[in-house]
């Protein structure tokens, strides 16, 4: 490995960028669907951060895969978390007509 | 087969509950019949154990014992003896009726169903077991079925009722835990020279007095606090003043069938269990505290009885004489005499028997007018004059209310004269307050009988969908389901009224044994 | 296995058969041709010849001592220490084989009556099986007064006296369309049960000292003196005499609870004869014959005398008043019971027992006869709407007839003798011996003339005079055979012959036999029982007659007195009476207005017992008491033990709101910084708003928070 690739820094501020995305979307959509688009971007940001590291200090995990391991979790459960979500998206368009995440104001204080 | 002929009374239900869930729940007759037959077996077994018991042992019967859980002692230890047989002879019998009582359930039959077989096997295992741990998995195995049947299969207020039953046993399984744990860990002995156990038979060897117990810094004799503890928890069940309000709620609110059972079997737990526990195990205790017992089963006679008389509602009035009838039971075991224990015995078995008529007869009467009222809120007779359009319904109904009020030639006189028996030497004064609730007995019975059953015809019929009251032209008469159901009851009345000994027998070895160990 | 008498099972057969006659009624009634009248009628005729069989062989043995028992094991729980034995079984003895021949007799002849009374309710297929099951609960009836005549305990005894208040309840309520009827079966069941709780708790206390229900057992006990320590602070003997005399007073109906039997009319005629003459009330004075030795020795015997004479007289003041045809008789059975137990009181046991028979019999036909009567005006049962009966129902007024000449204690009829012998005890009790119970001997002389009166009142009215109904009046006929003969037969046993007359004399002796004579057999052969090996010896155990031979020696000092004295009250009685309603010499009117009125409102209230009881008792304590004891279960256990525990977790939410607000908010806050904390609220408030990416947001920014935090630390 060389150059830029050789970088440690250039993954993280990948990841960070991808969170900070993920994180703006998620923040700002007014669309439900959106919003969890965001929140795989910051759970993959996330992953890039556990795998970057995991290959960056491999000497010192004596061979272990930890991050990439950990990596893999995080996108079945990104997986598992939108299916889920998606059913909840659906049946609350069933009820409301819309997927507008300010209409869902039911646990209001 | 006799081999484990208790395990299979007690499980073979379980095999039922297996094949109702392979059948698909449109199917209801055939789920009905699966559980009519998964009742059958235990009740044909239940007579196989009754011909082949032997009346002269005092000790249990057809036993088996297992290890089961080696890191705390427990075993799997099933046994039948005198205090037992007939309460395992009700709960097969009763079953096997309420199945057919329970036909026309509409709602989730099959979840129904399930239950009710569940139900069985926590009923027959509590009467079966010898090991204390086995016994309270039994009695907290039965209360999460009951707690369904009542609340899904009830009436209006059916969650209410089925959470106040709930609460109301778990406190009392609670005191019974921490009795049953002391019990366990002082059966070890001072030096801690023999293993701790369960085991009921090995428990009742042990001599409880001489040990103490701390509580809050104040030292107590071990039997008497542990005795409190096993007796508030059976009393909660049986019920007794001031644990009963659970029982007309649970009553009136419960599916008949499942009344029927409540009635029947649950309430008889609680005395069994004070038989099988504190009198077996804690008899020095027992007698110190005999008079209270009597005591409060006086309370129960006549307090259960002027609430029966003010009620409104037919089945909360049979509920409260369940009350009033189970203070005969308390008072007849508080003397320790052959009449008074042989009496109370016979009283539970009766009252299982005229209770359980009585209970289904009011599902035979909501079955068909959709409403249970003696005297509806604006103040008019719901019923009046069923006499003249249902003869059939009114004369077993008769028979079951004068069984109820103890009259000769029917089973109640016989248990309920043994009791007073057996208690007047004892407790004169006593005696003569609780004889008070003969004429209270007659007179709230006979009084509801007046105004549902003669006089002018008026009675009403309430309209399921709106709820409104109008007088009912026709009354089906008995179908021949119901037959069925009321007929080996009403039998099995008028058998032991005239001749008990038969049944007297089968109790008397045993409770003559442990009248021997309290009263030397 | 000793052997056991052939007349045991005989005696057995006698209630079996009736029995058997219920179960089969009960179960195929309706389907048996005539609905199974016949079946019920000859299952007791054939008691009744079983029971003649009976009666024979005490005829036969002539012995005041004759007695056939025996006994089986019934219930036994003992342990080898403590023992609990039930035994039950038959004895017959003079008493039981005249009580058995009584009982068939006027129950075959009430069965057969009913055949004709009942027909109304025959064939209607709305009323059809109602025919059926009254025969059924005539025959469980007839069932349970011979099994009490047979029983030899008091245990079979005590069931077979509850199930005929069974069946009373069932066929007094048989009419049970009516309010009335239900009622009345009602009131009948549970007054009579209130002194059967007193019954039974006496023979608790009995069993407890005796070990036995048996009556030879008892007896032997008495005689003992085992029963004269202390049960709580009474003698034994005399607390439980009383409370068996309890019962006797629910079941005869005695003051105070005479109440039930005026309105136990209810119920159809032939059951009013059924329970009126032969079988229930019967039972309460046969109670307490057979306990007499109890009751003697616990000095209640005082206490009985004075309930019969105090009944005796009050029922027979209010017979006077009544106009429906029924009432007359039913007070007239009070009284006349009044009378039984009165005798049963000073000691005059013979004649008690006499009493009872003559009484069942000439009573049986009374009401039989008023049935004919009812039957032939097409249930009409007020007198004023009836006379001049006596050409249109020829039998019925004989027999009626000869019946009244017998209750009102005319020579030559039984009622006269067992009266006589009667009111001689009573006599020789209350003014020979003990002059302080004045009262008794008063009451019963009035009682037998006022009985005279008014029973012939009831002949005037309803045979004599004019009709004045013409519409019944004309329409009106004699029943069938089957309706008459059974008045026939009562009315030919209501000869005084068949009472008296030695044995050896033959059975009709001399004619002064006919005016009360020494030596009848009746007499004879029922006497008190025996306590174990000797008769009840004077003052022993004896109460203030001076044991039983000192009783028979003024009862014979006040024999003539009291026989004249009777006649020339009953002749006057029949006098007044046939002067005011027969040739209405004396208006009616005058003869009621020469009472004040508070005695006429009193008569009919009925000396407002039933005022007391039903307004007072029950609807002013028993069903408020048992209100509040219902809502005291409700909203105080209730709450209290469960629900309660929601209100304590209330109690405390609510206490620990109130810290909340007023200290932490008030003193803590408030009282910190003013306006901070509806500031502080409100920007709260709005945080929690529902949002998800408002949430979101927050979590970020408290992170942000966070990490700032962390770096300066």
């Amino acid at each position: 490995m060389s150059g830029l690739a050789n970088n440690l820094n250039v993954y993280l501020s990948l990841a960070a960028i991808f969170f900070g995305l993920g994180l703006l979307t998620a923040l700002t959509r007014k669309n439900s669907i959106g919003i969890f688009m965001g929140v795989e971007l910051m759970l993959n940001g996330a992953g890039l951060n556990f795998v970057a590291f995991n290959a960056f200090l491999k000497d010192r995990s004596d061979g272990w895969l930890h991050g990439q391991v950990f990596s893999l979790f995080i996108i079945i459960l990104a997986a598992i978390e939108a299916a889920v979500a998606l059913a909840i998206v659906l049946r609350f368009f069933g009820s409301k007509q819309t997927i507008d995440p300010d209409v869902a104001v039911g646990l209001r204080g | 087969m006799t081999q484990n002929i208790l395990s299979w009374m007690t499980f073979f239900p379980l095999i039922g509950i297996a094949a109702i869930n392979f059948v698909p729940s449109r199917q209801e007759n055939l789920i009905k019949w699966i559980a009519a037959s998964a009742t059958a077996v235990p009740l044909a077994l239940a007579l196989v154990l009754i011909s082949a018991f032997d009346v002269t042992n005092p000790g249990p019967q057809f036993v088996e014992q297992f290890q089961w859980i080696t890191s705390i002692q427990a075993e799997y230890h099933m046994g039948v003896d005198g205090l037992s047989i007939l309460m395992i002879l009700l709960t097969a019998m009763l079953s096997f009726l309420c199945i057919f009582a329970g036909w026309n359930v509409k709602k989730m039959v099959k979840g129904y169903f399930s239950m009710f077989l569940l139900l069985h096997v926590g009923m027959m295992g509590l009467f079966c077991s010898l090991d204390f741990f086995l016994f309270f998995v039994f009695w907290e195995l039965m209360l999460l079925p009951m707690y369904f049947l009542v609340g899904i299969w009830g009436g209006e207020k059916k969650e209410y009722a089925a959470i106040k039953f709930f609460l109301y046993t778990m406190a009392g399984s609670v005191l019974m835990l921490v009795g049953m744990l002391a019990l366990f860990f002082y059966s070890k002995g001072p030096n801690g020279d023999v293993l701790p156990t369960f085991n009921i038979l090995k428990l009742a060897q042990i001599d409880w007095t001489q040990y103490k117990i701390v509580i809050f810094g104040s030292e107590l004799p071990f039997d008497k606090t542990v005795w409190w503890l096993l007796f508030i928890g059976f009393a909660v069940k049986v019920p007794l003043f001031p644990f009963h309000t659970w029982l007309p709620w649970a009553h009136v609110q419960a599916p008949t069938a499942v009344s029927v059972i409540l009635a029947g079997v649950l309430l008889k737990m609680g005395t069994y269990g004070m038989l099988r526990l504190n009198f077996t195990v804690l008899p020095q205790a027992t007698e110190y505290f005999a008079y209270t017992m009597a005591i409060l089963g006086i309370i129960n006679i006549i307090y259960g009885a002027f609430c029966a008389m003010a009620q409104k509602d037919i089945k909360k009035l049979v509920a409260y004489s369940s009350v009033s009838h189970m203070g005969y039971c308390i008072l007849g075991m508080a003397v320790f005499t052959p009449a008074g224990m042989n009496g109370a015995m016979l009283q539970m078995f009766n009252h299982g028997l005229s209770a359980a008529m009585m209970f289904m007869l009011v599902g035979v009467l909501y079955d068909r007018l959709h409403h249970r009222y003696i005297v509806t809120p604006e103040g008019k007779l719901g019923f009046g004059g069923i006499a003249q359009k249902a003869p059939m319904i009114t004369a077993v109904w008769t028979l079951a209310v004068f069984a109820g009020l103890g009259l000769p030639g029917l089973n109640g006189f016989i248990s309920e004269s043994m009791v007073f028996l057996g208690a007047f030497p004892v407790y004169k004064t006593e005696t003569i307050v609780a004889s008070l609730g003969i004429v209270l007995g007659a007179a709230y019975l006979l009084w509801m009988v007046q105004r549902v059953f003669l006089g002018p015809y008026t009675t009403l019929h309430k309209d399921t969908g709106t709820g409104v009251m109008h007088p009912a032209h026709e009354i089906p008469e008995m179908t021949l389901r119901e037959w069925v159901v009321l007929a080996p009851l009403g039998i099995l009345c008028i058998w032991i009224g005239v001749y008990p000994q038969p049944f007297l027998d089968f109790m008397k070895t045993s409770l003559g044994s442990i009248i021997q160990n309290i009263v030397q | 296995m000793e052997s056991v008498d052939p007349l045991i099972y005989t005696a057995l057969w006698i209630p079996t058969l009736p029995l058997l006659a219920y179960v089969i009624q009960t179960a195929f009634g309706v389907k048996l041709p005539r609905m199974g009248d016949w079946l019920s009628t000859g299952a007791i005729f054939a008691s009744f010849l079983l029971a003649c069989r009976i009666f024979a062989a005490m005829w036969s043995a002539n012995d005041p001592n004759w007695a056939v028992s025996h006994a089986w094991k019934w219930i036994d729980v003992g342990t080898e220490t403590i023992p609990f034995k039930l035994i039950v079984g038959v004895r017959l003895d003079n008493i039981a084989a005249i009580m058995l021949l009584m009982v068939t007799l006027c129950a075959t002849l009430i069965h057969l009556f009913s055949t004709g009374y009942m027909r109304d309710h025959h064939g209607k297929p709305e009323d059809g099986y109602r025919y059926a099951s009254f025969f059924s609960f005539l025959s469980l009836f007839t069932a349970s007064m011979l099994g009490l005549v047979i029983s030899d305990n008091l245990l079979t005894l005590f069931m077979c006296w509850e199930l005929m208040g069974l069946c009373s309840y069932l066929l007094i309520g048989f009419y049970r369309h009516k309010t009335s009827a239900a009622n009345a079966s009602l009131k009948a069941f549970m007054t009579t049960r209130v002194g059967d709780t007193g019954l039974f708790i006496g023979m608790l206390a009995l069993f407890g000292i005796v070990g036995s229900f048996r009556f030879e057992d008892i007896y032997r006990a008495v005689g003992e003196g085992a029963l004269s320590g202390q049960l709580l602070g009474f003698t034994a003997a005399g607390f439980i005499g009383f409370l068996i005399f309890l019962g006797t007073v629910g079941k005869s109906a005695q003051f105070p609870l005479q109440v039930w039997l005026p309105d136990a009319m209810e119920g159809p005629t032939p059951v009013s004869a059924l329970i009126h003459a032969a079988t229930m009330v019967a039972a309460g004075v046969y109670l307490i014959i057979r306990m007499f030795p109890i009751l003697e020795a616990g000095h209640v015997l005082t206490l009985v005398a004075y309930v019969g004479a105090t009944t005796a007289l009050l029922a027979a003041i209010l017979a006077i008043k009544q106009n429906d045809i029924k009432k007359v008789l039913a007070y007239s059975t009070l009284s006349q019971l009044g009378y039984m137990v009165m005798a049963v009181g000073v000691g005059a046991f013979t004649a008690a027992f006499f009493h009872l028979i003559t009484h069942a019999v000439f009573k049986a036909c009374l009401f039989m006869s008023s049935g004919s009567v009812i039957y032939a005006m097409h249930h009409e049962q007020d007198m004023r709407n009836m006379g001049g009966l006596k050409k249109k129902l020829p039998i019925t007024f004989a027999a009626m007839f000869i019946t009244t000449l017998a209750i009102s204690g005319v020579p030559a009829f039984s009622g006269f003798v067992s009266k006589d012998m009667i009111l001689a005890g009573v006599l020789g009790f209350g003014f020979f011996n003990n002059p302080d119970h004045m009262f008794l001997p008063i009451a019963a002389f009035l009682t037998a003339g006022l009985t005279a009166f008014y029973m012939f009142r009831l002949i005037f009215m309803t045979f004599f005079g004019k009709p004045h109904d013409h519409h019944h009046y004309e329409e009106a006929h004699e029943g069938g055979w089957n309706m008459w003969l059974p008045l026939a037969v009562l009315a030919f046993f209501s000869l005084a012959i068949f009472y008296t007359g030695s044995l050896t004399g033959g059975l009709f002796g001399g004619a002064d036999k006919i005016f009360g004579a020494s030596n009848d057999w009746f007499k004879n052969l029922v006497q008190v029982p025996r306590l174990g090996s000797t008769l009840v010896e004077a003052g022993a155990h004896g109460h203030e007659t001076g044991g039983h031979h000192g009783f028979e020696h003024y009862e014979h000092l006040a024999h003539m007195p009291a026989m004249i004295l009777s006649l020339i009250l009953a002749g006057l009685g029949i006098g007044v009476s046939f002067l005011v309603y027969g040739s209405k010499k004396i208006s009616s009117e005058k003869l009621s207005n020469l009472w004040p009125k508070f005695v006429h409102k009193l008569i009919d209230n009925l000396y407002y017992f039933d005022f007391f009881y039903i307004k007072i008792f029950i609807q002013k304590f028993l069903m408020p008491s048992a209100d509040k004891i219902a809502k005291f279960d409700d909203n105080v256990i209730d709450r209290i033990v469960v629900d309660g525990w929601s209100d304590v977790a209330k109690v405390g939410y609510k206490s620990a709101g109130t810290f909340d607000d007023v200290v932490v908010d008030g003193v803590m806050v408030d009282g910190l910084g003013g306006g901070i904390p509806s500031v502080f609220g409100a920007s709260l408030r709005t945080l929690q708003n529902g949002k998800i990416q408002r949430y979101l947001l927050v979590a970020v920014a408290a992170l942000v928070v966070l990490f700032f935090f962390r770096g300066i630390l």
